[in-house]
């Protein structure tokens, strides 16, 4: 169980978030929407410890990992993928995936300058692996440059080097924006089997019927408050909701 | 399959050591070559590391040859004054200035780019004041002597067959390593640190690392220089040879192995061919705008971007190399 609880932080004036508590479970995917500014992305930075919240706590497993720098929370199991695309535009797409491995490589340093077989071995694994990645998420040309990508399958990479870290906790930051149907077909069926592993994700996205019909929780976020928190169904529901998103319909 | 791989790590590898052997076939009779080929090495050796924590770690140093320094001292020290072999003081001339950099690393790679370059210059005017005040010690302004003679035989040849063997290993290490998971998350520490962290990756750890290994190289540079030259003195590996070595890695290709030594050859050719200080420091300074402009992973490069081009077909423009992966997606989710 990864759990944020009474999270507060504020940028100088600004609320990003305002007491706002969060958990998700071993193999099941939250949702989490809201508008622009809701602090969304603020919330995974507090999870993965690139912001230290003013106010509040956060436990893996009932460990308190509040103070724990980011590599330490990376190396328990908590993977991330970022809002805007971070992958080297000039490495190859191959390469962009085995950068995910560094949580789990046990290559030494002198190993790694002598080349010794274990390295070879660990090394040609992982490359195997990422290979396997590329074909999951279908990324074509493992050689090709990152920066040759389209933006979406960048997303979908970001996504794959994260899997690739074995994390025993997802949270991605909208992997979908900008994707169309045929690759939302793919994140999603993937991400389904990755939660069925056991692996709990937390999903920020802003079309709703993705999330509705991908997730078996949704936590609404506006303004760094949680509007609402629940089951598809009773989200589906919520009057406010409704109200603000679902009744102006969503695509 | 296996050896087309392996050759494949290590072309760069491969076109050294075609080099050094038209070099030594050159060579026959007209032994001075042997002399500018060590220069061309004790600098390259100096620079390849530079060239990993640089290029690829983004860790600038104005003191690579200060690291130099300290491993010639160490062993003209030991040799001369405590009469320990060449062999002997070889360990030392590479921990000394290792362990070093490791401990002063932690504090100061901490700073940003232009910060660390202003500290690692003052880490080269302490050490060389050091040194100069350290009187008998260090032999003062004067310099040591004294030393024994290199290990690899009393032929020239041999002296440059060791030095390039030093380098050819550097080289090599260099390759395997910018391949490794320690490699790709020192770029990545290079690129993004937010995000090597959170692929985890210990940021103050593999810099610290690098920079260290990177000394301990210089060390080993120094061990060579000050026992091929049998005399070692505070100018002779000061500050000048640390921004020479840092001119050279950005001119012949800072992300490349073999770019340091494109830069040396360049850098002492051109050193020899110039009439005056004047007229290098104009042809120097031109250089490394065009290259910083033209070229940003220096001459290196050019070997790559001729490939590229030549690879694309004519007439399909710069989308040519993006492969056909709209048809598959198409087949395999329709
Ligand atoms: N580093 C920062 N410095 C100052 N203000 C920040 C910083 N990061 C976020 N904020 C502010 O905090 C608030 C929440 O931002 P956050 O990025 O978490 O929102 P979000 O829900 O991810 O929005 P979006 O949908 O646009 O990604 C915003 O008002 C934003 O301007
Ligand atoms: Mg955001």
């Amino acid at each position: 169980m990864l759990s944020a609880r009474g999270i507060a932080v504020a940028f100088g004036g600004v609320k990003a978030l305002d007491v706002v508590d969060v958990e998700v479970g071993p193999g099941s995917i939250v949702g989490m929407v809201g508008p622009n500014g809701a602090g969304k992305s603020t919330l995974f930075n507090c999870l993965t410890g690139v912001v230290s919240p003013d106010a509040g706590t956060v436990e893996l497993d009932g460990k308190d990992i509040t103070r724990w720098p980011t590599e330490r929370r990376a190396r328990v199991g908590i993977g991330r993928t970022f809002q805007t695309a971070r992958a080297d535009p000039n490495s190859t797409v191959c390469d962009a995936i085995m950068t995910g491995f560094t949580v789990s490589t046990r290559q030494c340093m002198l190993g790694a300058f002598l080349s010794s077989p274990g390295v070879r071995a660990e090394e040609k694994q992982f490359k195997a692996r990422a290979l396997a990645l590329v074909d999951t998420f279908d990324l074509g040309n493992p050689d090709a440059l990152v920066g040759e990508l389209p933006a979406p399958h960048r997303r979908l990479l970001e996504v794959a080097r994260t899997l690739a870290g074995d994390a025993k906790y997802l949270l991605l930051d909208e992997p979908a924006a900008g994707m169309d149907s045929l690759d939302r077909q793919i994140l999603s069926k993937v991400l389904r089997q990755v939660a069925d592993r056991g692996i709990g994700i937390v999903l920020v996205e802003h079309n709703f019927g993705f999330v509705l019909s991908l997730c078996d929780e949704v936590t609404v976020l506006a303004s760094g408050k949680v509007v609402a928190q629940g089951t598809p169904e009773h989200i589906r529901e919520h009057p406010e909701i409704v109200r603000v998103y679902l009744g102006q319909g969503t695509p | 399959m296996r050896t087309f791989t392996v050759l494949g790590r290590h072309r760069n590898l491969l076109a050294y050591a075609v080099v050094i052997g038209i070099v030594i076939s050159v060579a026959q009779g007209r032994e001075s070559i042997y002399d500018v080929g060590v220069s061309i090495l004790v600098f390259g050796l100096m620079g390849i590391p530079l060239a990993l924590m640089y290029g690829h770690g983004g860790i600038i140093s104005l003191c690579q040859a200060s690291f130099a320094a300290l491993g010639g001292y160490a062993t003209s020290i030991l040799t001369v004054s405590h009469g320990w072999s060449a062999w002997e003081a070889l360990a030392p001339s590479i921990l000394v200035p290792g362990v070093i950099a490791y401990l002063i690393s932690r504090p100061i790679l901490r700073l940003p780019e232009l910060s660390l370059a202003l500290t690692t210059i003052a880490l080269a005017q302490l050490w060389y004041g050091l040194v100069a005040l350290g009187g008998d010690r260090t032999g003062g302004h004067v310099g040591l002597y004294g030393m024994p003679a290199l290990p690899f035989g009393d032929e020239q040849l041999g002296g440059f067959l060791g030095i390039a063997v030093l380098v050819a290993a550097a080289i090599w290490a260099f390759e395997n390593y910018v391949r490794s998971a320690r490699g790709r998350a020192l770029n990545a520490i290079r690129i993004d640190p937010i995000l090597a962290r959170s692929v985890g990756a210990d940021v103050a750890r593999e810099r610290a690392l690098v920079f260290g290994v990177a000394a301990g190289v210089a060390g080993l540079a120094g061990w060579y220089f000050s026992l091929y030259v049998g005399f070692l003195s505070p100018d002779s590996l000061s500050f000048t040879q640390s921004f020479a070595v840092l001119f050279m890695v950005v001119i012949g290709g800072r992300r490349s192995s073999i770019g340091p030594l494109i830069g040396s050859t360049v850098y002492i050719l051109a050193g020899d061919l110039l009439p005056g200080g004047v007229a290098q420091g104009v042809v120097f300074g031109a250089m490394l705008v065009a290259v910083l402009l033209l070229l940003p992973d220096g001459l290196a490069s050019l070997g790559g971007i001729v490939r590229r081009v030549r690879r694309r077909p004519p007439g399909s423009g710069s989308a040519a190399p993006r492969d056909p992966a709209p048809a598959k997606r198409e087949r395999a989710h329709a």
